[in-house]
């Protein structure tokens, strides 16, 4: 066919189709007439919805009004379930109509989608980590990434400023900087400390033992190498770090001894938690978990990690002789914890561990002060050991001994920063035989260009790459500064920040952005450069590969950060006053109960089991602190494991802490959010938003006081009452938040509720009576698992596109539902389904479509200094 | 009445007690009518608290309406006029904080439990006015830098809520304001030049992509080269500002060497740097961190003044009363003498209309009233009467409680800044302006 033809072909389908739509103009205002009208027409206007004005054609300002209507036809929302229904016929061609007009409208109207997307500000961090081999993370430095309400990916959205770009590019070149270190001059000291170094490391030996306020021993100076610490269960041994430094990799070596109980039963495997925190704080930081088998000997370990991941210190210079009061806040704690069961001895409430231990070897001194006692003492109880002799207690280890195995700590060393080697391997890329070479260089440089922009370059890009080298090599001082400017220089250009969408590189780099959130590795970009477009078979096998990459847990973290709403997780802030436990592990358990949701998505994920585990479990993913937190017994590990819910609450994500806390005011339980949240994430059907003219609610309803805020309660017995305008939506909404009222804002059972009297839990959905989380889940699982199957597709296949939804979606996504059913709800077989479809494939972004639900909770405020 | 002097702004030379400088000598700019006011703002705090109790009370007590100082604000006698305390004033979020948690939020107002932080009230007026001047704002510190979470060692947070290091290196401090020197200037330009550079290469890279995009335009592509534009145009700021010749002083009042150990003149000689930066309009807004919580250098200072204990302990043990509150008392004036110092010379210098400080709001405080107690903060503010600012005055508003940020709410608006909301506040504040 020649090219006029075809356009003339175009131009004739074009006008039958306005035709069609004219003609179909009747039907559909017969359809609106019938079934719409009677509540949402001028007179009623129910959740604020007005219909009667609404004609074809689509245009700008009825476009959203049209896609809510599909919208709601299309999930069967509408007419609702008490209402004179349409036949499927009458239903399918009203929508065949509406759809094909929007379609023309937005054919017509949006500029063809963009075919660039720019990196998320995790995608460009974790790039960097691979691309430089550091483990330093940039995202935090960044003008934060919008996040829908919702939790669908905003990632065709995303953009920069000028602001963006400076901080950008000041946050790399700090970044390369440290990871192309001058060799020659930049050889950094290494602090490295043992346990038995009491000088550099020990609060009690390093400082003094006090009785009362009277110093009367200063603790012993070095006891050789014959240092031995038993740690029975329940008990820690913690150093302190004369070390402040806020940034660097670490090594730690131990060497552990399990030894059986004293009364001569076998010896038992030893859970034993590694954490490095800030001085003063209990810990909770872990840098890994160790289990120390049950045998003889010693057993050695090496942990590796980076400061950074660990909270910060104040990192003013150590002055050697300092002796203030606060300046062992400055440094980080090493604090060793036998988890095991401590059976037999009581535990005082406040705090999980019973006594921390410090070891001091007695010497001549120490038995002139306290006499022929142990060398452990037990420090104060809850003061970590400043005055180191204000127990109150005997101590129990002795005892503990005698009827549990234990460990031995034979040694400890710490070590910052690591390096592997010297140069580190981040600036080997870029050494000929170990020296910087200026005319192998542009080879250099043209070769981590390819990395950094994900394909083979072209031979305008290699002289683009030669032309940064030559120009900084002229004008800097020395070589390695010109080869930092030239890196940053790579990585400030268009082709790293934005995905490309077009052939084979552009859809690897699609593939390893969606499970690795980073560039893709030699392997990928090879299958990429084989002719023709890639089999499925392939793709597939690459899918496994991945998953089992240590890189795929980024995925979990981030699918499971937005899904959950990790951000708004952060942004309560739990009220101590209420939850006073809060108080004393706040920061610990949030993050735990985040960890929770996410290692409950990799056991999922890696076990393959049915998705239908998000409704409910037979499992639940806990650490010690977490079983603690939610009355579960049993659990005495600083891993994460999988364990029996408690009967009451069950499992799923319904019963995870982190989403109820999110979806609360940090004091009270927020049934309307929790319920917003239950419709957008489990059931894939966000209630529309509140309209504009939403009433006032009285103030000051609580108890007569100006300035109380309305309470939830108040809240929802506003909205329960029948014929108002907030009724008609929140009738949808609340009964689902509601159902949840049994768990405060950290996720814990209750019957009262703080000012406010009895839990009210019972709603009726569907007719049906449903009382309280259980029945909840049932209700979901037994009346609701296709919808759900439906909602989990839409997320993932939002986030694996980097893009919201749209009514054209609606063919794949029914698909792609299928399939996951058929597969027994399997997470590995939806990711295939996805990577193989053509939306993926091809990824066409809509920037214009489906707004409602993208309003931005995190909105990018710019000012134009 | 102060002459006006038509004469350029880069060559007046003035004297003003031990320091002359040149530069943009404010009241001979111009007449009356067109004179350009400089609004400015300082922060300056104090953590732990102040001796609140009897003879040593921080607080004046009301005579008939007069304020009578206690022995450790006796340096403000002189200046009553000028000043106005306020009590009864809090945030509310953080009452159930950590005791030693609330400096985070002393000037943002912010939860201190929340991840996200809200800008500082310095930041604010600089985002919106920072541009005019050579620095948008000075963030200054005695212990410098960060400070861990909860205890801040910086008053400011920038715009996205993340803390900015205050510095305490009096020497960069007067570099980056008055040091001509020609190496240093060079060192700037060569960072501009290579961030032209860069840009100039990244442009290369649009043009190269977009010709690869062909037909298929992208909005993404063209908005990256609009950030690259606002970037030059930064860059172009920066070497208008270096072409600017930076002020010249001369100063004999300036100890750049002085240490932790000679805390007075180390403390002066951060005044006297703050008061040539508003004098010859380097900049207009900034924070000075007088003691964090929990410091570590800077906590010692009583020691060094023969007190006897850290400025922690001194608050601790200042509930007890007679010999333990005088010390906290003597600490206390030990602070208010430095500042009194400061603010009558800021009273001294004509500026415009008046004097510097009718053009120029400091606030001074602590978010502790006694130590570990986060409500009813002891706040006083000085100055900027031009501003609108009624001076003289003793607020109490404990019956009301309002939250802090309602009074920071109403500065903003004196620095015309047209806000309606600041952090959690609920309203202006009645009272402070006239």
């Amino acid at each position: 066919m020649s090219r006029i033809l075809i356009q003339r072909c175009i131009l004739i389908a074009i006008a039958m189709a306005a035709h069609s739509a004219i003609a179909g103009d009747t039907q559909t205002q017969g359809f609106l007439q019938t079934h719409c009208l009677n509540c949402h027409a001028e007179n009623e206007k129910k959740a604020d919805v007005q219909l009667d004005q609404l004609r074809l054609p689509v245009n700008k300002k009825n476009r959203e009004l049209w896609t809510d209507v599909v919208h709601n036809i299309q999930r069967g929302a509408m007419p609702p379930a008490d209402a004179d229904q349409p036949s499927d016929i009458q239903r399918q061609a009203f929508l065949r109509n509406v759809i094909q007009e929007l379609e023309r409208y937005d054919a017509e109207s949006s500029a063809p989608a963009d075919p660039l997307i720019r990196l998320t500000n995790q995608q460009i961090s974790h790039s960097l980590q691979d691309l430089l081999q550091t483990h330093e993370h940039i995202a935090d430095q960044l003008i934060n990434d919008p996040v829908d309400k919702h939790g669908y990916s905003l990632q065709a959205k995303l953009d920069l400023s000028g602001s963006y770009l400076q901080l950008y590019a000041k946050a790399v070149e700090q970044v390369v900087e440290r990871a192309i270190p001058n060799i020659e001059m930049d050889r950094p000291d290494i602090f490295r400390i043992a346990g038995n170094d009491w000088e550099k490391c020990h609060w009690a030996g390093d400082n003094y033992l006090y009785v009362g306020r009277r110093r009367i021993y200063e603790g012993p100076q070095w006891i050789g190498d014959g240092f031995e610490i038993p740690l029975p269960p329940k008990h820690e041994y913690r150093m302190f770090l004369r070390e402040n430094s806020s940034r660097g990799r670490f090594r730690i070596r131990l060497t552990l001894r399990n030894e059986p109980p004293e009364n001569g039963q076998p010896r038992t495997p030893q859970e034993i938690g590694l954490y490095m925190d800030q001085s003063g704080k209990h810990p909770y930081k872990l840098v890994e978990p160790i289990t120390l088998a049950a045998k003889e000997g010693p057993q050695q370990f090496e942990l590796f990690g980076a400061l950074e991941d660990h909270l910060g210190v104040v990192s003013d210079p150590i002055v050697p002789d300092d002796r203030s009061p606060g300046y062992w806040l400055k440094f980080r704690t090493l604090t060793i914890v036998n988890h095991n069961q401590l059976k037999g001895f009581p535990l005082p409430k406040r705090f999980m561990w019973t006594e921390p231990i410090y070891l001091v070897r007695p010497d001549e001194q120490w038995i002139k002060a306290f006499g022929q006692s142990p060398g452990l003492i037990p420090s104060a109880n809850g003061n970590n050991g400043t005055h180191g002799n204000e127990a109150t207690g005997p101590p129990i280890y002795p005892a503990a001994m005698k009827t549990h195995g234990y460990a031995v700590i034979e040694k400890v060393e710490f070590e910052t920063p690591f390096f592997e080697t010297w140069p580190p391997a981040t600036i080997e890329p870029f050494l000929t035989e170990g020296k910087l070479d200026a005319g192998e260089m542009p080879s250099k440089l043209q070769a981590f260009a390819g990395k950094a922009w994900r394909r083979p370059l072209s031979k305008s890009d290699a002289i683009h790459v030669e032309r940064i080298w030559a120009e900084e090599l002229a004008t800097r001082s020395s070589e390695i500064e010109a080869l930092r400017s030239s890196v940053v220089t790579i990585l400030c250009d268009p082709r790293f920040l934005y995905l490309h969408q077009s052939n084979n590189y552009g859809l690897v780099s699609r593939l390893s952005y969606f499970l690795w959130n980073s560039i893709p590795d030699a392997t990928l970009i090879a299958l990429a450069g084989e002719h023709g477009p890639l089999e499925d078979s392939a793709i597939q096998r690459q899918v496994d590969r991945m998953l089992a990459d240590q890189r795929a847990t980024r995925f979990a973290n981030d699918f499971v950060a937005k899904w959950i709403d990790f951000t708004r997780c952060d942004q309560i802030a739990v009220d101590p006053n209420y939850y006073p436990s809060f108080k004393v592990r706040g920061p610990r358990i949030k993050e735990y109960m985040k960890q929770e949701c996410v290692e409950f998505f990799i056991h999922v994920l890696n076990s393959d089991l049915s998705c239908l585990n998000f409704l409910e479990s037979e499992f639940v993913m806990v650490n010690e602190t977490l079983a603690e937190h939610y009355g579960i017994p049993g659990v005495f590990t600083p891993r994460f494991v999988p364990v029996a819910p408690l009967v009451d609450r069950g499992g799923g994500v319904l019963a995870q802490a982190a989403m109820l806390l999110a979806h609360s005011d940090g004091q009270d339980a927020h049934a309307v959010n929790r319920g917003v949240w239950l419709r957008s994430r489990l059931l894939g059907d966000p209630p529309t938003d509140p309209p504009s003219d939403i009433p006032v609610l009285p103030e000051a309803a609580n108890n007569g006081n100006v300035g109380d805020p309305v309470s939830v309660k108040q809240r929802l017995d506003l909205h329960l009452k029948a014929g108002t305008t907030c009724f008609d939506c929140h009738k949808d909404i609340d009964p689902w938040g509601i159902a949840l009222e049994g768990f405060d804002a950290v996720g814990l059972p209750r019957d009262i509720i703080r000012n406010a009297g009895p839990v009210v839990k019972k709603v009726k959905i569907d007719q049906q009576e449903i009382d309280g989380l259980l029945p909840l889940k049932q209700f979901l699982i037994t009346h609701r698992h296709k919808q759900f199957a439906y909602a989990f597709t839409s997320h993932m296949l939002s986030y694996a596109l980097g893009r919201p939804l749209t009514y054209r979606d609606e063919d794949t996504l029914l698909a792609l539902q299928s399939d996951f059913e058929t597969s027994g709800y399997k997470l590995r077989s939806l990711i295939k389904s996805i990577v193989t479809s053509e939306a993926f494939q091809t990824r066409q972004t809509n920037p214009t479509i489906n707004d409602f639900s993208l309003e931005s909770t995190n909105e990018i405020k710019e000012s134009d200094d | 009445m102060i002459e006006k002097m038509n004469i350029s702004r880069r060559t007046f030379i003035r004297g003003t007690g031990g320091l002359s400088l040149s530069l943009p000598l404010l009241e001979c700019m111009a007449t009356e009518s067109e004179f350009n006011r400089p609004k400015r703002f300082l922060a300056l705090y104090v953590g732990h608290g102040f001796a609140l109790q009897g003879d040593w009370s921080w607080y004046p007590t009301l005579v008939d309406g007069e304020m009578h100082f206690g022995k450790s604000m006796d340096a403000f006698n002189p200046l009553s006029e000028r000043v106005t305390f306020i009590q009864g004033l809090e945030h509310p979020q953080c009452i159930s904080a950590g005791g030693h948690s609330t400096a985070d939020s002393f000037l943002t107002g912010s939860n201190p439990t929340a991840a996200v932080k809200s800008p500082s009230v310095d930041q604010i007026a600089a985002m919106m006015f920072g541009h005019q001047t050579r620095y948008p704002s000075l963030v200054l510190g005695n212990e410098g830098g960060l400070g861990g979470e909860g205890r801040s060692n910086t008053l400011s947070y920038n715009r996205f809520g993340r803390g900015i290091p205050s510095t305490n290196n009096l020497r960069e401090l007067y570099n980056a304001m008055f040091n001509s020197d020609p190496a240093l200037r060079n060192k700037q330009q060569q960072r501009l030049r290579k961030d032209q550079r860069r840009i100039d290469r990244v442009i290369d890279s649009y043009h190269e992509m977009k010709r690869q995009l062909g037909s298929n335009d992208s909005e993404k592509l063209e908005h990256y080269m609009d950030a690259l534009r606002d970037v030059e145009k930064e860059i172009e700021r920066m070497e208008r500002w270096s072409a600017t010749p930076k002020p010249q002083i001369v100063s004999n009042d300036l100890s750049l060497d002085a240490s932790v150990r000679e805390p007075a003149t180390f403390i002066r000689t951060m005044y006297n740097l703050l008061y040539l930066a508003f004098k010859t309009d380097s900049t207009r807004y900034a924070t000075y961190m007088l003691q964090s919580m929990n410091s570590s250098k800077w906590d010692n200072i009583p020691i060094a003044l023969g007190l006897g204990a850290t400025h922690h302990l001194l608050a601790h043990n200042a509930v007890k009363g007679g010999a333990h509150l005088e010390k906290l008392g003597r600490y206390d004036k030990f602070q208010a003498e430095l500042l009194a110092e400061f603010i009558t010379k800021l009273s001294d210098t004509p500026e415009g209309d008046g004097t510097m400080l009718d053009n120029t709001m400091v606030l001074y405080g602590s978010s502790n009233s006694q130590t570990h107690v986060n409500t009813n903060y002891p706040l006083m503010l000085m100055g900027g009467e031009k501003l609108g600012i009624r001076q003289g005055t003793f607020h109490d508003f404990g019956a009301t409680s309002p939250p802090l940020s309602n009074l920071y709410l109403t500065l903003l608006n004196a620095l015309d800044i047209p806000a309606q909301q600041f952090s959690d506040s609920t309203g202006r504040i009645e009272g402070i302006m006239a």
